[in-house]
C-alpha cells in the first residue's frame, strides 16, 4: 500500500544517523520473502562512509527520557505510548516493520503475508524460522497466537482481533471480527511485539520482558520507574549492535537532562525545552534535531452535552481560534497549523472542504449571534502542563474577543482522563492531543462510539459508517473517498477543532549514530552507537 | 526508658492507620484513578473490567479495608503503575533517600554546629556578622537553582561531579546533598548561635568563669551541651523531612529517592505505591523521633530521669490560690 504523503513527511524526518552498520548506509538487516537478506534502507550516514569494522564503538551509552518507562511488557496496562515504544523496539520484535522512509509494512518476524479474503479478516503469516527468544526458545507460531490474545487494553487490537488459527509452527491465520486492511500496520507497533508464550506462564510479572529483540533486560539493574539496564543480545537474529550496553534513565527536569547531556554523561535526550534548544545548538559537542510530529493538538466539544451541542457555538469557536498566535504563545517554532481534524502523515488527508475555516473573527462574531445568548464555555485543561495552560490562556481572551466567555477548568492528566470518558464525560469543551499513526483506520479511535479516546463524544451515525467501509476496503480510490468524507463532516460539524502538528527536538552527543526517527514517535535506538 | 520506647513505638499503630485513612480518602477525593491513567485506549467494558479488578467500583472505605487487611499480614500491596510489590519498590528506593538524607544532615551538623558557636561567642563581631549572612543566604536560595548552579560549575564546567542520579557512589552524593544541606545548615547555624547566647548569658556560666574556669571549657562543657536540645530537635526534624524525600532536589538530580517516587504514584493515581510509601515514611519519622528523644535523654539528665519516672510531661506544680505554676 502506497502512502504518499507519510513517504514525503518520512524523507523529511528520516533522520536515521547511520554508520553503525555497512557503509553506504546499510543499517538494518531485515528478512526478505524467502530467507535473510541484507536490506539497504535509506539512511543516511551522518558521520561519513568510513567502513564500521574500522571505527571503536564506546561500549555503554546512556539515553534519558522525560517520562518514567513504567513496566517491561509490551502488552502491559497503560504503556502504549512514545516512550515505551523506545524501549520495546529495542527488546522484543513486531511481526511487521514500518519503513518510515517508505510509508510501507516490510516483513521482520514474518517473512510473507496475504489477506485470504477481500473482507480483510483473514490474514495469513508465515514466519522466519532462524529466530529464538532471548531465553534460547524458538520462536513459534503459537507464541505470535499467545501475543495477540493477551492484548486486551488496545481498542486498535481487541476492536478488530478475533482469534489465531496456528498452522505449524512458523505458520498461522490471524482471524479478524471486522475487516481492516491496516491491520498489517498496526502490528507493526512496538506494543505488538512477540513474545515467549512459555516465559510468560513460568514468570508471568517477568516473563513478558523476554523477547527476541537486540536488547535484552537487565534485570538486577531495574530500578522501577527510573533506570532500566539493557545488555547487548549477540545472539540477535538481525544485525548485532555494536554497543555492548545502553542505560535508559528518568530525568524529567528538562534542564537537568540538557546539563548531563553537556557533560557526557547521557549521550541521548528527547524533548528539549523551547528555550533550550537555542543553548544546546550553541554547543560543538551536541547535535540538535528538530522534526515535525503527528502529534495533534485539538479542541474538542462535549458534543453529547451542554453548550457543544450548537453547531454554531462551535463554529464561532473555530472561526475564533488563531492558529498561528497559539503556536507563536506556546514557542514551537516547528509547528504546523492543522487544517482538517486528521493525521498529517496519513494518506488521505485532505484540506479542500466546502466552508473552509480559518481565522476569521467576523465570521465568529456571525455565529456567536446565532447561539441566542448562550456564548458561555467552560473549557478542560491539563494546567499541569505548560503548553496546556499557555494555550488555555490564549485561547480565553481570542474567545473574548468575539464574544464568547471561556471559563478554563484546571485539572491535572488523571482528571483529564477521568472526566472525558465517553460513557460519563462531564466537561464541555477541552484540549488535548493525539499521538495519530501513518494509517488511516487509525482516526477510528476519535470518532468510534464508545471509545474513550472519542474527546468530543461524537456519536455520529454517517461517520461510524464511514469507519467500518473504509477500514475494510482495498480499493485505495474508494478508500480515500471514505475518509475524505469523515473530514468534511467534522469540518461542518466542528466536533474537533483541529489546532497543530506539534515538532519535537532530539539532541545527542556529536558523532552519536543509528537512530531512527519515527515522527510518530516510536523510534527505533537498537542501532545507536557513538564512534571513538 | 523502656516503656517510654515501647509506648512511642505503640504510637505508630493509630499514626498509620490515621495516615492511611487520609492518604487513601485523600486520593479518592481527587479527580480520576489510576484506571483512568492505564485505561486510556480501553473500550468500557474493559475499564469497567479492570475498575472491578481493583476495587473501583467499591466504596473508598471498603478498598481502604481491604488494604489495611493486607497491610496486617506485613503486605503494602502491589504498584498499580510498576506492576511490582510496594514493599520491593520502596526498598529498592530507600538507602539512595537515607544516603541523601545522612549525608545532609552531617554536612550540616559538621558546618553549622562549629559555626553557629563561634558567631555566638563572637557575638556582634565579624563572624558573626559574616556567618549570619551566609546564614541567609543559605535560607535565600531556592534549591532547584541551587542544585543547577552546582551542576552547571562542577559537573559541566570542571567535570569532577557527575550531573545526576546515584550510580557514582559518593561522588554522586555531594551536589545533591550540599544542595539540602544548604538550607539546613543556614537553620541550624541560626538555632546554634541564638540557643548558645541564651545559654552564654546564663547564671551559671558566669559563676563558672568566676571560679576560673577556662573560656573553652565553658563554651564547650558547660554552655554546649545545655544549648544541644533546641538544636536536636532541628536536627530531628530536619532528618525525619529529608527522610520522606527532597522532591525537588531529587528531581533537578534525578536522584531515585521515596520523594521523587511518592510525587509519580500520586500523578498516576497509584494509591497503593502512595499509601504503602506514606506509611514506611511514617514509621521511619517516628523512629527518628524516638532516636531524637533517646538522645535528648543522653544529653539532659532532666529528661532522662522524667523517661525512668515514666512520666514525659512535667505536671503543673499547685501552689497557694489553685493556680498552676
Amino acid at each position: 500500500m502506497k502512502k504518499p504523503l507519510s513517504v514525503v513527511l518520512a524523507a523529511l524526518l528520516a533522520v536515521s544517523l547511520a554508520g553503525c552498520g555497512q557503509s553506504g548506509g546499510t543499517d538494518a538487516t531485515t528478512a526478505a520473502a524467502g530467507g535473510a537478506q541484507e536490506q539497504e534502507t535509506a539512511t543516511e550516514a551522518a558521520g561519513g562512509t568510513q567502513d564500521s569494522s574500522e571505527k571503536n564503538y564506546r561500549e555503554h551509552l546512556t539515553i534519558a527520557f522525560e517520562s518514567q518507562i513504567t513496566e517491561m511488557d509490551p502488552q502491559g496496562n497503560g504503556n502504549a505510548n512514545e516512550i515505551h515504544a523506545k524501549l520495546f523496539s529495542m527488546t522484543h520484535d513486531t511481526l511487521f516493520r514500518y519503513n518510515v522512509e517508505t510509508g510501507e509494512v516490510e516483513p521482520n518476524l514474518a517473512t510473507e503475508w496475504d489477506w485470504l479474503d477481500d473482507a480483510c479478516t483473514k490474514l495469513h503469516v508465515k514466519l522466519r524460522d532462524d529466530v529464538t527468544f532471548q531465553n534460547g526458545n524458538p520462536l513459534t507460531a503459537e507464541d505470535v497466537a499467545f501475543t495477540l490474545d493477551r492484548i486486551s487494553s488496545d481498542t486498535q487490537i481487541t476492536n478488530y482481533y478475533d482469534h489465531t488459527e496456528v498452522q505449524g509452527d512458523h505458520e498461522l491465520t490471524i482471524v479478524l471480527k471486522t475487516g481492516n486492511v491496516d491491520f498489517v500496520y498496526i502490528l507493526s507497533r512496538p506494543f505488538d511485539s512477540i513474545v515467549n508464550k512459555a516465559a510468560v506462564e513460568a514468570d508471568p510479572d517477568f516473563g513478558a520482558t523476554i523477547g527476541t529483540g537486540a536488547w535484552i533486560n537487565n534485570l538486577d539493574g531495574y530500578v522501577a520507574g527510573d533506570t532500566i539496564e539493557l545488555v547487548r543480545n549477540d545472539n540477535y537474529w538481525g544485525e548485532v549492535p555494536k554497543t555492548k550496553s545502553i542505560t535508559l534513565v528518568y530525568i524529567a527536569n528538562s534542564s537537568s537532562r540538557l546539563m548531563a547531556l553537556e557533560s557526557d554523561e547521557v549521550q541521548l535526550i528527547y524533548k528539549l525545552a523551547s528555550t533550550e534548544i537555542d543553548l544546546a545548538k550553541s554547543n560543538s559537542k551536541i547535535e540538535v534535531k528538530e522534526f515535525p510530529t503527528t502529534r495533534l493538538y485539538y479542541f474538542a466539544f462535549n458534543t453529547a452535552a451542554g453548550p457543544g451541542t450548537d453547531v454554531n457555538l462551535r463554529k464561532a469557536v473555530a472561526y475564533a481560534i488563531n492558529k498561528e498566535d497559539l503556536i507563536a504563545a506556546v514557542g514551537d517554532t516547528g509547528a504546523m497549523v492543522a487544517e482538517s481534524f486528521y493525521g498529517n502523515a496519513m494518506a488521505y488527508l485532505t484540506n479542500e472542504f466546502d466552508e473552509k475555516i480559518t481565522y476569521d473573527v467576523e465570521k465568529a462574531r456571525e455565529y456567536v449571534a446565532k447561539c441566542g445568548g448562550n456564548t458561555s464555555l467552560k473549557l478542560m485543561a491539563n494546567t499541569g502542563d505548560g503548553i496546556f495552560k499557555t494555550m488555555s490562556e490564549v485561547l480565553q481572551e481570542q474567545f473574548r474577543q468575539v464574544g464568547i466567555t471561556l471559563e478554563i477548568e484546571e485539572v491535572d492528566s488523571a482528571g483529564i482522563s477521568a472526566n472525558t470518558k465517553y460513557a460519563s464525560a462531564t466537561h464541555e469543551s477541552m484540549i488535548y492531543s493525539i499521538g495519530t499513526n501513518t494509517w488511516d483506520s487509525d482516526m477510528g479511535r476519535l470518532f468510534s462510539v464508545g471509545t474513550n479516546s472519542n474527546k468530543a463524544i461524537v456519536d455520529d451515525s454517517r461517520i461510524s459508517e464511514l469507519l467500518i467501509e473504509g477500514s475494510a476496503c482495498v480499493d485505495t480510490g474508494e478508500r480515500a473517498s471514505y475518509y475524505k468524507e469523515i473530514q468534511a463532516i467534522n469540518n461542518e460539524q466542528c466536533y474537533y477543532v483541529p489546532l497543530y502538528y506539534s515538532s519535537t527536538t532530539i539532541a545527542y552527543t556529536a558523532g552519536l549514530e543509528g537512530i531512527v526517527i519515527n515522527p510518530t514517535g516510536y523510534f527505533d535506538y537498537s542501532h545507536v552507537c557513538l564512534p571513538e | 526508658m523502656h516503656k517510654y520506647i515501647i509506648k512511642r513505638i505503640l504510637m505508630l499503630i493509630p499514626v498509620t492507620i490515621g495516615v492511611s485513612l487520609l492518604v487513601f480518602v485523600m486520593l479518592d477525593l481527587a479527580p480520576g484513578t489510576v484506571v483512568d491513567i492505564i485505561g486510556g485506549e480501553m473500550t468500557t467494558e474493559e475499564i469497567a473490567e479492570l475498575n472491578h479488578e481493583l476495587g473501583y467500583d467499591r466504596s473508598v472505605f471498603y478498598r481502604y479495608f481491604i488494604y489495611m487487611k493486607g497491610l496486617l499480614h506485613g503486605d503494602l500491596g502491589t504498584s498499580y503503575i510498576y506492576k511490582v510489590d510496594v514493599w520491593k519498590l520502596y526498598m529498592q528506593r530507600l538507602p539512595a533517600t537515607l544516603q541523601l538524607a545522612g549525608a545532609s544532615v552531617f554536612l550540616a551538623i559538621v558546618l553549622s554546629i562549629p559555626l553557629g558557636i563561634k558567631a555566638a561567642t563572637r557575638h556582634g563581631g565579624v563572624t558573626d556578622n559574616l556567618s549570619m549572612v551566609a546564614a541567609l543566604l543559605g535560607l535565600s536560595m531556592p534549591n532547584f537553582w541551587l542544585g543547577m548552579m552546582l551542576i552547571v560549575l562542577f559537573s559541566n564546567q570542571l567535570g569532577w561531579l557527575p550531573s545526576y542520579g546515584a550510580t557514582d557512589g559518593f561522588k554522586s552524593l555531594i551536589l545533591p546533598a550540599f544542595t539540602i544541606g544548604t538550607g539546613l545548615m543556614a537553620t541550624l547555624t541560626r538555632t546554634t548561635r541564638s540557643s548558645m547566647l541564651d545559654v552564654l548569658r546564663a547564671d551559671y556560666l558566669r559563676t563558672a568563669r568566676s571560679k576560673g574556669v577556662p573560656e573553652k571549657k565553658v563554651v564547650r562543657k558547660h554552655a554546649l551541651k545545655n544549648a544541644l536540645i533546641p538544636i536536636i530537635t532541628i536536627i530531628g526534624t530536619q532528618l525525619g523531612n529529608a527522610v520522606g524525600g527532597a522532591v525537588v532536589t531529587e528531581n533537578v538530580f534525578a536522584w531515585p529517592g521515596v520523594g521523587r517516587l511518592i510525587i509519580d504514584a500520586i500523578n498516576q493515581r497509584d494509591t497503593n505505591t502512595v499509601t504503602g510509601c506514606i506509611i514506611m515514611t511514617t514509621v521511619m519519622i517516628c523512629i527518628i523521633q524516638v532516636v531524637v528523644d533517646v538522645v535528648y535523654a543522653f544529653v539532659d539528665p532532666r529528661l532522662r530521669a522524667q523517661y525512668a519516672s515514666g512520666k514525659t510531661r512535667r505536671k503543673p506544680t499547685k501552689v497557694q490560690g489553685g493556680a498552676a505554676a
